[in-house]
């Protein structure tokens, strides 16, 4: 179904009717972030969200290009509605870009079309969690675990001209960050507000 | 939406990359083949004013680094000038900062070269 503008708003999902305030106050951010960012026609399509509490989580089926809209929806989340610092957003930022790009480029190969991510948010006390899952081929990036040790036991970037430094940045901004492949291939990684260095 | 805009201007033999939005994953391949381009042209001498630049990830730093490290290979130089405090972080913690000359305007950076 296509969705439809009802006043000014976007119908985020054919279904999609808002629960509450927040709900709501999250719709209107999307609709202006969309008009900024113009993404593909079935960006819509494929999006979906909810909020529970201090949780929230988001499904998509991004495109590279998308990837800066999804980025601004989750410092919106982390900065509006769970009230994390600027500088803390802004480092879940980076670390989200990395995690949803790599997906996009490694996690699903050339011929695949669906690339289904999960984005999960939550606040518990003083920490910050992110999670993004994806239904990738496991063994396409099965290798993340061992470079992310590699990296804890090194203390160093694996330096190329492209590619490699995506998890250091990440190691380095999260308090501690975790990869398990499986039927969801799911990147975890936390971060404790109180300790931004 | 623009998302990142590329920029080029010349002194001399010493040319001014002026970058603009937002350089991450789905943009760092445009400033790549640019500068592949102007290399492969013979220009060596690189000044980068990132006054502009909203954002960027480690897929845009990797590109910077690997610039830099093919224009050292031939006697070039990559310059950073100016340096916004949110991409000298990002530099700062991928230990990379110390790699690059900085300086704090294109014309200081200009002049580093003479």
């Amino acid at each position: 179904m296509v969705p439809e503008q009802i006043s000014g708003q976007i119908q985020i999902h054919p279904t999609h009717v808002p629960q509450d305030e927040r709900d709501q106050r999250f719709m209107d951010f999307l609709s202006k972030e969309i008009q900024r960012y113009t993404p593909s026609d079935t960006f819509l399509q494929d999006f979906s969200f909810g909020f529970s509490g201090t949780k929230f989580t988001m499904e998509v089926r991004p495109k590279l290009p998308e990837i800066q809209l999804l980025r601004s929806l989750v410092f919106w989340v982390l900065g509006e509605e769970f009230k994390a610092p600027e500088t803390v957003a802004s480092d879940f930022i980076l670390a989200f870009e990395e995690a949803l790009s790599n997906v996009v480029r490694h996690s699903y190969g050339p011929e695949e079309t669906d690339h289904w991510a999960k984005v999960y948010l939550a606040r518990e006390g003083d920490t910050v969690h992110m999670q993004i899952s994806d239904r990738g081929e496991a063994g396409r990036t099965s290798h993340l675990s061992d470079v992310l040790e590699t990296i804890s036991k090194t203390g160093r970037p694996p330096i190329k001209r492209r590619g490699g430094l995506g998890l250091y940045l990440m190691r380095r901004i999260m308090t501690d960050i975790s990869y398990t492949p499986g039927d969801e291939n799911c990147l975890r990684m936390y971060k404790e507000l109180e300790t931004n260095s | 939406m623009g998302k990142l805009s590329v920029n080029l201007s010349n002194s001399g033999n010493i040319y001014v990359v002026k970058l603009g939005g937002s350089l991450d994953s789905d943009t760092a391949d445009i400033l790549d083949e640019k500068m592949e381009e102007w290399i492969d042209e013979g220009k060596r001498y690189f000044v980068a004013d990132l006054a502009d630049l909203t954002y960027v990830s480690s897929a845009g730093i990797g590109v910077l680094v690997g610039v830099l490290n093919e224009l050292e290979e031939s006697g070039g130089n990559f310059k950073l000038a100016p340096l916004p405090e949110h991409v000298a972080r990002v530099l700062e913690m991928l230990a990379l900062l110390d790699l690059f000359e900085v300086y704090p305007d294109t014309v200081t950076g200009i002049h580093s070269y003479v």
